[in-house]
């Protein structure tokens, strides 16, 4: 095995990407195409969309590894919020308008149980514990933005609040988890 | 948008969940706003541990296509690669159409970091792998498989690089990267890629195991080894090695060596 590459820092690899190295985007595809992956099905539903997307994002990084930035963050988090970005752009498009009504008045209606689901998805204990630990409107604000790809105003249909409020919601319940997440992992290191 | 504004939707943008123009309006203030910044990577980071535990079984065929859709199409690396150490050999540029020039440029930019201009004459030291004394020579000169296709072979070393796989790096005398090849189980390798500057059509490279302290040819990857290739290495190799060669190559190294890398022993048992 290429013990090298498998311990490269994210940095180390996105140079390797830049200089044409196939085993670079090999590794980088290795670490985190089932996030990816995982994240686009999520969010897409159909399997050949998910597909589609990911290699999109995996291509795009080969062709372009200079947009990503190692002083803002990690690669996971940058390929992962590229995919997020993409998926959005293609539920919202004109074209699945269609299916996205029909997914809204789903989501309006009874027994939606993305909560559930999510519970079941995030497989991290420590994530999961933070997600639970936030007050009730928070967590599912951040569920139906971040899973369910909608926005904070479709959120705030959703949940029958003012949209100001979502988005506070939004971004408090996201500082708390970090807080909670930063408050562990220092519990851990003692 | 002010910063307190911005501040607002940070959590919402994060997450994808702003309009078009709210999202145009955070980047222009994001861009020239350090703590924002931070914040934003702080949420994109939470983000993404919620995503991770996503990770489900991905479909074998999508790395191929991503493999299929990268590698066959990479260009060689920008000119900036200097040829090794060629001698007399005139140095041909090469081929560039794939690519825009600005990715090129760009490409070029991050080569030269980590390059040195090419001055050590030391092929005359590597040349001394070849002082071996070798009987047999029936070596089997032979072409790589590159005629069944480069997009197919760097297709099936994209597979094999995502599976258990060593990589050889062949480096030029002055240290550099010459060459990159896969190694996958039961010694299929793949010629993945190179920065060996073209040889005239008079001339080819040449692939050569070190198998036992002998070279023995592994093939010819012919004036311009760009392209992905593949081909068998025994067990006992345990070097990688590339010569410039008259056309139709030769079952002897005749000149010094241009690349070399070495395979890790028992690697291939």
């Amino acid at each position: 095995m290429n013990d090298e590459l498998a311990t490269a820092s994210d940095a180390s690899l996105a140079v390797g990407v830049a200089r044409w190295r196939p085993e670079a985007l090999a590794e980088v595809y290795r670490r985190n195409a089932g996030a990816v992956f995982g994240l686009a099905k999520r969010l897409l539903v159909e399997e050949a969309l998910a597909e589609e997307l990911t290699q999109e994002v995996f291509v795009s990084f080969w062709q372009r590894p200079e947009r990503y930035d190692p002083a803002r963050g990690s690669l996971r988090a940058f390929l992962l919020a590229v995919a997020h970005g993409r998926a959005v752009d293609m539920l919202r498009s004109e074209t699945s308008r269609r299916a996205r009504e029909q997914r809204a008045r789903a989501v309006a209606g009874a027994g939606y149980d993305l909560e559930q689901e999510v519970v079941e998805l995030v497989a991290n204990e420590r994530v999961r514990e933070a997600l639970d630990k936030l007050p009730e409107t928070e967590r599912s604000a951040i569920e139906l933005a971040y899973f369910g790809g909608h926005t904070y105003r479709e959120v705030a249909t959703i949940q029958n609040e003012p949209e100001g409020t979502v988005k506070s919601r939004i971004r408090s319940g996201l500082r708390r988890m970090e807080r909670e997440l930063a408050h562990l992992s220092e519990g851990t290191n003692r | 948008m002010t910063h307190d504004e911005t501040e607002t939707l940070l959590g919402a943008y994060a997450l994808d969940a702003t309009s078009p123009s709210e999202r145009e309006e955070v980047e222009a203030h994001i861009a020239g706003c350090p703590r924002c910044q931070a914040e934003l990577a702080a949420h994109r980071e939470m983000a993404a541990m919620m995503a991770a535990g996503l990770g489900g079984e991905v479909p074998a065929r999508l790395w191929e296509q991503v493999a299929a859709s990268t590698f066959s199409a990479a260009p060689p690396p920008a000119p900036v690669m200097a040829p090794p150490l060629l001698g007399p050999v005139a140095f041909r540029p090469a081929k560039q159409e794939r690519l825009g020039l600005a990715v090129l440029a760009r490409r070029a930019r991050a080569l030269t970091l980590g390059l040195a201009t090419a001055a050590v004459a030391a092929a005359v030291a590597l040349a001394s792998f070849f002082g071996v004394q070798v009987n047999q020579l029936h070596s089997q000169v032979h072409h790589l498989e590159q005629q069944v296709g480069a997009a197919s072979v760097a297709t099936a070393a994209a597979v094999a690089a995502a599976g258990p796989h060593l990589t050889v790096t062949l480096a030029a005398a002055d240290g550099r990267r010459a060459a990159t090849v896969i190694v996958a189980p039961k010694g299929l390798a793949y010629w993945i890629s190179s920065s060996l500057a073209g040889l005239p059509g008079s001339q080819t490279y040449q692939l050569w195991g070190l198998v036992r302290g002998k070279p023995v040819s592994l093939g010819l990857l012919g004036p311009q080894p760009r392209q992905p290739s593949s081909f068998r290495i025994e067990a006992g190799t345990s070097k990688l090695m590339v010569t410039a060669e008259p056309a139709g190559g030769v079952p002897l190294p005749t000149t010094a060596v241009l690349a070399v890398g070495t395979v890790p022993a028992g690697a291939l048992s």
